[in-house]
């Protein structure tokens, strides 16, 4: 952080009333929370309102929007010829995405929606491969288990698909 | 082929448990052979999986492969009636450029072929092969090891 810069705190407003205070510049990583200020708002005392998350929820985006900010604003005080210290950061940054990321599925999933519904593109990515490296390797049937989703088609879609690829069914549900 | 019904039964939830946005970025985040196991899971996922949209970007954002494809057999069988004859085998290779070593990417075996009268047999395209119901395609893309038709 350089010196003479003011610090700018805000504050978000979980939807069950928990308030978490960050800096700025840490929730501008969210659009939600860009467009916000963008408009003059949210820097009051009341805060900026989070509607649909809890504070469970935003307790653990908060905590990713203030280590990837610290990241950021470490590497852009970095050497910039140092090049090897600028991979092993990412590195660092990698790994620590991974075990941030590595939760049971319906954490994971109110983080997903929550990232998604504030905006913060590098969350809604990590939670995405997450997801897709859970679905690695899995037959239609044990994902339809694992999300709980309904197997809906219809005898006639059925028929046409079996049709269409007659190996399906047996291989993949 | 076996039988779903009592699975079906089984699994309560009604509503979808992601939103399809969401589905969709998994998607692009997922080897093509897995994009196409999940198709089956449910019939929204199974055209979401069909959008072309997604097949676009799909291919767009996985690492491509440059690959050279070849013919690497191709003969023909008995001949039938003199207008449509039959081809046995029919087999392309590839090579991916970077990691140097081949695969076999497409094969058909005993795939009745329809091909314009003008054309030789040898200069058959590669790329407008007709099957025996006569419904054309066409090699769209490659990823993963998967090839679009």
């Amino acid at each position: 952080m350089a010196a003479g810069k003011p610090v700018v705190m805000v504050t978000l407003v979980s939807s069950d009333g928990q308030s978490f205070q960050l800096l700025e510049e840490a929730a501008l990583l969210s659009a939600m929370v860009r467009d916000t200020i963008q408009i003059g708002q949210g820097r009051g005392p009341a805060g900026i309102p989070i509607r649909n998350i809890t504070g469970q929820t935003l307790s653990m985006v908060v905590v990713y929007c203030n280590k990837h900010y610290t990241a950021a604003a470490a590497a852009d005080g970095d050497d910039a010829a140092d090049e090897e210290k600028k991979v092993a950061n990412k590195k660092q940054l990698r790994e620590w995405d991974e075990q941030f990321i590595n939760l049971e599925q319906d954490k994971l999933y109110d983080i997903l929606v929550a990232a998604n519904n504030l905006g913060i593109d590098g969350l809604v990515d990590l939670c995405c491969w997450r997801f897709a490296d859970m679905m690695k390797g899995k037959s239609a049937s044990e994902i339809r288990v694992k999300l709980g989703i309904r197997d809906d088609f219809t005898s006639e879609q059925r028929a046409q698909i079996e049709k269409d690829s007659p190996w399906v069914w047996s291989r993949t549900t | 082929m076996e039988e779903n019904g009592g699975e079906e039964l089984a699994l309560a939830t009604s509503a979808p448990y992601m939103c399809l946005d969401m589905v969709y970025e998994i998607f692009l985040r997922l080897p093509a052979a897995d994009v196409h196991r999940c198709r089956f899971v449910c019939s929204q996922w199974y055209a979401l999986a069909a959008e072309e949209h997604l097949i676009v970007t799909h291919r767009q954002r996985r690492s491509p492969m440059s690959m050279v494809f070849y013919r690497r057999n191709f003969f023909v069988g008995p001949l039938g009636p003199e207008e449509n004859p039959s081809i046995d085998r029919f087999d392309i290779q590839a090579v991916n450029l970077v990691a140097r070593d081949s695969r076999h990417v497409l094969g058909f075996v005993d795939v009745d072929v329809v091909y314009p009268e003008e054309v030789g047999f040898g200069e058959l395209d590669l790329y407008t092969l007709v099957d025996p119901e006569q419904v054309m395609f066409r090699i769209e893309g490659s990823c993963d090891g998967i090839l679009g038709l």
